[in-house]
């Protein structure tokens, strides 16, 4: 027993070590504040090391972690109001060529999380980790059919916020979109 | 600007900076969950149980009277447990006031643990069971009584009348029923886990050796034993009353997030997305909750009987305290809050038990 938890505690300290700078990047897409990225990763890892001793393949534990991080952050943000940030008129970036990039920039990433979470969350998972619908589903704990949903919803908000001069992917992102 | 989207997600992602984790403190708060969430598991059939708790509690100290941090109880005691007798009572403390059933009990100091067996209840003061000062008081709805004091690693059984502690390198047998230590024995090393008291049994393990020792209350044999013989002897004892997967699943089922005004299983928790069991008849759980705790995670802090089940609303953040409290009833399908606030709750647990 002693060993078996030993062990464990060497597997989930390797696993803090190795992989937390890659699951701090995708809690703080997911919430867009260092702070409130960093708690949630905490508390994502924490909950991780409570369910250790249950989970079947402990070599799966990133995507744990990962999924954790982004249902907590789904449900936290639903009752932590206070930490929302709403944008509720998009800024006045015009059409693309009117405006620099950077500003373009700045108004997306605003808009991206003015989003709805269940939206934001798909697309971060979509097209920041390149999960597929399947795998983003089983992440955020969804059926597919969901993802596609929230996908498109997202998506399309932005469109309408940034306008529709405004490319948000490549020719080869567009076959996979929505 | 092509591929805004994702260049924009890489570029923040990578501009997000460094994190500062302490691997040490995330493994202490770990370990506090862990410990605020173990249930205190009504094995089997308890209904024939019967609580005693008297009109009031008569203070009978077993130390100077000056020194005892236990107060009479409130003249105006909460109606908190919805039921009858018959069940451990619903047990939460917060500050210095200890909820027991529908006593109100008032400690001097802030109390550092709730230990709830068959009939009656177990307080720790001091900030926490390592604490040299602390004392562990005894009350059964009759009388409450000063048992030990500086010590660490209290836990009670899940089922079964034991209550046991670590006492400098001794370890520390209580039947709570007989009201008196039935064994101390000595370690032969320094204790690695945490005991686990069964009904006939109680399990450690030691340094010296790397060993699992199972002591026999009825024989007073210490011996050697296996991981397969300890989980075997667990399965046993300790009967889920939630499990998740199938109605034949050994798997409890204690972390849930509200979906749809429903209590289903938590997304971070064993088996997510798997439906949920009532072990007893096999039938599904359904379980409304009111409709404010939509999307909150609510985790079992106590099993009260076999029908009802008291939750705690918990982020499980640092610094975060804990949120309201609910009891559910699984024959009626209804929870309802029975305390509010975002409060430092103590609630009913073992220390370091982790099975």
């Amino acid at each position: 027993m002693a060993q078996e938890d030993r062990t464990d505690v060497a597997a989930y300290s390797d696993l803090v070590t190795a992989r937390s700078p890659s699951l701090f990047r995708t809690a703080y897409l997911m919430l867009g504040d260092h702070q409130l990225a960093q708690d949630l990763l905490q508390e994502a890892l924490v909950k991780t090391y409570v369910a250790w001793p249950r989970l079947r393949d402990v070599t799966k534990a990133e995507a744990y972690t990962r999924r954790t991080i982004v249902t907590t952050a789904i449900s936290w943000r639903r009752r932590r109001s206070f930490h929302e940030r709403p944008v509720d008129e998009p800024p006045d970036v015009g059409v693309a060529d009117r405006v620099d990039e950077l500003a373009t920039r700045d108004a997306l990433w605003a808009q991206l999380h003015a989003l709805a979470p269940r939206q934001r969350a798909a697309i971060v998972l979509r097209y920041y980790l390149d999960l597929s619908e399947a795998q983003t589903a089983e992440t955020m704990g969804c059926s597919v059919g969901a993802v596609k949903s929230q996908t498109s919803a997202g998506l399309s908000r932005l469109r309408d916020r940034i306008g529709p001069e405004v490319a948000l992917f490549t020719t080869t992102d567009q076959r996979m979109t929505p | 600007m092509t591929g805004m989207l994702r260049d924009l997600l890489n570029e923040r992602a990578d501009a997000a900076g460094s994190h500062d984790l302490d691997l040490h403190d995330l493994i202490s708060q770990g370990e506090r969950c862990i410990r605020r969430r173990r249930r205190i598991a009504v094995g089997g059939t308890v209904a024939a149980v019967v609580l005693t708790v008297g009109a009031s509690f008569a203070l009978v100290q077993s130390g100077d009277p000056e020194s005892s941090p236990v107060l009479p109880p409130s003249t105006n005691p909460p109606s908190s447990v919805d039921g009858p007798d018959g069940s451990r009572p619903l047990t939460y403390g917060l500050g210095s006031t200890i909820h027991y059933g529908d006593r109100t009990i008032e400690v001097a100091e802030d109390a550092g643990g709730l230990y709830v067996f068959d009939d009656g209840l177990a307080i720790l003061t001091g900030r926490d069971d390592a604490d040299r000062d602390n004392r562990l008081y005894l009350m059964d709805g009759s009388e409450q009584v000063e048992i030990a004091r500086g010590i660490e690693r209290v836990t009670v059984g899940e089922v079964g009348t034991l209550l046991v502690w670590l006492d400098g390198d001794e370890v520390v047998i209580y039947d709570t029923q007989e009201r008196r230590e039935i064994a101390r024995v000595p370690l032969n090393g320094r204790l690695l886990n945490p005991i686990t008291p069964l009904e006939d049994a109680v399990y450690w393990h030691e340094s010296t050796g790397d060993e699992l020792v199972r002591y026999d209350v009825q024989t007073g044999i210490r011996a050697p034993a296996s991981e397969a013989e300890y989980r075997a002897e667990m399965r046993t004892a300790v009967r889920p009353i939630l499990v998740v997967g199938t109605a034949d699943s050994v798997t409890p089922a204690e972390d849930f997030t509200v979906i749809d005004s429903r209590l289903e299983l938590g997304p971070d928790a064993p088996g997510a997305s798997s439906p949920v069991f009532v072990a007893a008849t096999g039938e599904r759980l359904r379980v409304s909750v009111p409709d404010r705790y939509e999307g909150e995670s609510l985790g079992v802090f106590q099993w009260l009987d076999d029908d009802r089940f008291a939750l705690v609303a918990d982020s499980g953040v640092k610094n975060v305290p804990m949120g309201d409290l609910l009891t559910c009833r699984i024959s009626t399908g209804q929870c309802r809050t029975i305390a509010t606030g975002e409060r430092e709750w103590l609630l009913p647990g073992n220390n370091g038990a982790i099975h």
